[in-house]
């Protein structure tokens, strides 16, 4: 099998622009994997890559290209839930350091391209967006309507009190 | 971060559900309350099991450090393993109401249960969310129902049987009283529940521990015996020690006793043969514990000591004490020792550096014992200044204490996420639940905390219904009082001459 991680694969992207890429690279992602196992002959062929578009495309190969030495992930990962914290490495949290329709964007990419682990950072990244925010400073950063009345949003103040950090 | 305002946009409307579900999954119960309040889209995806279910279990989920793991005593208030859609939610605010009741204090949470039968101090006791198995000086080991208080079972040689006898051994009229049962002892049932098996003890059981296929008890006659924990009959004696049996500690890989000959023995767990012998304590050996292939002593000698069983050796001596040490403890992730004796003070050492991190202090005569609680991080420690106190493991602090709830010695205590049982030489045992409200305010009914019955691990079909036993005098008070505010405003209305 040598040789094989610095096989070069070709990628398109949604809107059609041809990125050349190192196939160990590409394969961080389950869904390019499994498509180049299915390829005759993967260095010639593209692969579509039907709902990212370039900018997204290359952004998300850049994280690949970061981590394409790490480890695969194993089955305990997810198994204890303990471990789920919102701790982020530092190269991950600068390369997170993006607009929020990027980031988004780079979420929807990593869940559709099966890349589990840019998944995982991207959920960690939102999640310590609502970390420790009131429901105003939630809403703000997200821009989003407050639908409840007062006597609802009492309600549920009252039903979580018992939550509320001490 | 650089977010332009046009930019800024809700999650719920973009991601696809199983992704929201993933974040939401990532964060914990302070959290939640508060997005539950930003609309009705996110207080619904808030809402969902599997997002209380990942908080519930990222606090509260047992952590093994060790193969084999260790034994689990008493509940791990989680709920039912692998049953679909549990009350989560309520699951965590329960646990959390628990957590809060352990801490308010011996006035403001935790009823007192007693049970009655031994005739003698007792010296040790498990349990688990079925049973407590004691065992004592009057050389029967009882079994009892830890759900209805009832005792299932008395064990022990022909000379020992126990007759009619005082049935509780004193009134309890303590604030912190809940129920207290009377001895069977002499009566119709308590001869039914009498077992004699063909081996026995003739001496006082001072030491027992039990998993799911064995219960090993060792006594002052020198011996162990291993048990069968379905039918409580003998399945082998290991006569090898030469002076009493003072404690004894099991996995599924090695039973580990040591004796007042100074010895500590270490036999297979799955065969009973002995696999080797650790000496150097020049005392008794009080008290072991075991993590795996790491297990800690301590000795009237005053030294806690750490040894490897794999290799069979003395790895780490921790720092001499002038009087002698009566209990020792190990944290599940073996990071730390608890050792506690004749000079009332538990001390806590760092197994790596061997260093004495912290002392827990406040008994004034010995500590007899010491539980570790490694899940909740509480520290039980029982003395013969009659006392109860619960530590924080991490920091230090007492947390609660039951002052002379009993009317001697406390030889043993051990805790859960709920309850601390413990046993005194005054041959009770002592349930504190800290499930039970105090229902010092007669209005205030909840008898106990919402919830409480969901943490069970086991389903449970004899649970006994919870009855305040004050509640009929509190209730003709309460009637009482309205007919004499009925009778005021009568009395206001009539005229004063009619």
């Amino acid at each position: 099998m040598a040789g094989e991680g610095e096989q070069m694969v070709k990628l398109v992207s949604s809107d059609q622009v041809e990125i050349p890429v190192e196939r160990k690279v590409a394969e961080r992602s389950m869904l390019i994997k499994n498509m180049i196992e299915d390829l005759g002959a993967p260095g010639e062929e593209p692969i579509p890559i039907m709902n990212v578009s370039e900018p997204v495309l290359r952004k998300v190969l850049e994280w690949c290209t970061h981590h394409k030495n790490d480890p695969a992930p194993t089955q305990d990962d997810d198994a204890d839930s303990r471990k789920k914290t919102t701790d982020i490495e530092d190269w991950d949290q600068k390369f997170m350091q993006v607009d929020q329709e990027m980031l988004f964007e780079i979420i929807l990419a990593a869940n559709y391209m099966d890349i589990k682990a840019l998944l995982d950072v991207g959920c960690k990244t939102v999640a310590n967006m609502i970390k420790g925010k009131s429901p105003e400073e939630i809403r703000k950063t997200f821009n989003i309507q407050n639908d409840f009345t007062p006597e609802e949003e009492d309600q549920i103040r009252r039903e979580n009190e018992w939550a509320e950090d001490r | 971060m650089l977010s332009l305002e046009e930019s800024q946009m809700d999650p719920l409307k973009l991601l696809p559900s199983e992704v929201c579900l993933q974040i939401f999954e990532l964060l914990d119960a302070p959290d939640l309350a508060r997005v539950e309040l930003v609309s009705s889209s996110w207080r619904e995806v808030a809402h969902k099991s599997s997002v209380w279910r990942t908080a519930f279990l990222r606090k509260y989920q047992r952590q093994i450090h060790t193969t084999p793991a260790p034994i689990q005593v008493g509940g791990a208030g989680c709920g039912r393993p692998n049953r679909p859609n549990q009350e989560w939610k309520r699951m965590y605010k329960a646990r959390n109401e628990l957590e809060a009741n352990w801490r308010k204090g011996a006035k403001g949470a935790g009823k007192a249960i007693y049970l009655a039968g031994h005739t003698d101090s007792v010296y040790c006791l498990q349990f688990d969310e079925e049973k407590i198995i004691t065992g004592s000086r009057d050389r029967t080991i009882r079994v009892w129902d830890i759900n209805n208080y009832t005792c299932q079972r008395v064990i022990g040689g022909p000379n020992v049987k126990p007759v009619m006898g005082p049935k509780v051994l004193r009134t309890v009229d303590y604030p912190d009283f809940h129920l207290a049962t009377a001895s069977v002892n002499g009566t119709a049932y308590g001869n039914t529940i009498y077992h004699q098996p063909s081996q026995w003890h003739d001496a006082s059981i001072l030491c027992l521990q039990y998993d799911n296929e064995i219960l090993v008890t060792g006594s002052s006659d020198s011996d162990l015996l291993i048990w069968d924990i379905k039918t409580y009959e003998p399945i082998k004696r290991l006569s090898r020690h030469t002076g009493g049996v003072l404690d004894v500690a099991l996995d599924a890989k090695y039973i580990v006793s040591c004796s007042k000959d100074s010895r500590i023995i270490v036999w297979d767990r799955k065969t009973y043969e002995p696999i080797g012998e650790l000496t150097g304590h020049r005392g008794p050996v009080n008290a072991v514990q075991l993590r795996g292939k790491l297990l800690v002593s301590a000795s009237g000698d005053g030294i806690a000591r750490l040894w490897d069983l794999e290799q069979m050796k003395l790895v780490k001596e921790f720092s001499a004490k002038e009087r002698g040490l009566a209990a020792v403890e190990f944290s599940e992730d073996m990071q730390y020792v608890l050792a506690g004796g004749n000079d009332t003070i538990t001390y806590k050492f760092e197994t790596e550096t061997g260093k004495e991190v912290k002392q827990f202090t406040g008994h004034n005569q010995l500590v007899r014992s010491l539980w570790l609680d490694s899940q909740n991080n509480r520290v039980v420690s029982g003395s013969y200044d009659l006392d109860l106190r619960v530590y924080d493991f991490e920091t230090g602090d007492e947390i609660f204490r039951a002052e002379e709830w009993t009317t001697s010695w406390m030889l043993a205590a051990k805790s859960d996420y709920r309850r601390i049982v413990a046993t005194s030489q005054d041959g009770r045992i002592l349930v504190i639940d800290f499930g039970l409200n105090k229902c010092n305010d007669p209005d205030d009914g909840q008898p106990m905390i919402d919830g409480l019955d969901l943490l069970r691990g086991i389903d449970n079909t004899n649970a006994i219904q919870w009855r305040d036993p004050w509640e009929r005098a509190r209730q003709q008070e309460r009637e009482r009082e309205r007919a004499r505010a009925r009778l005021l405003q009568q009395a206001q209305q009539q005229p004063l001459f009619s």
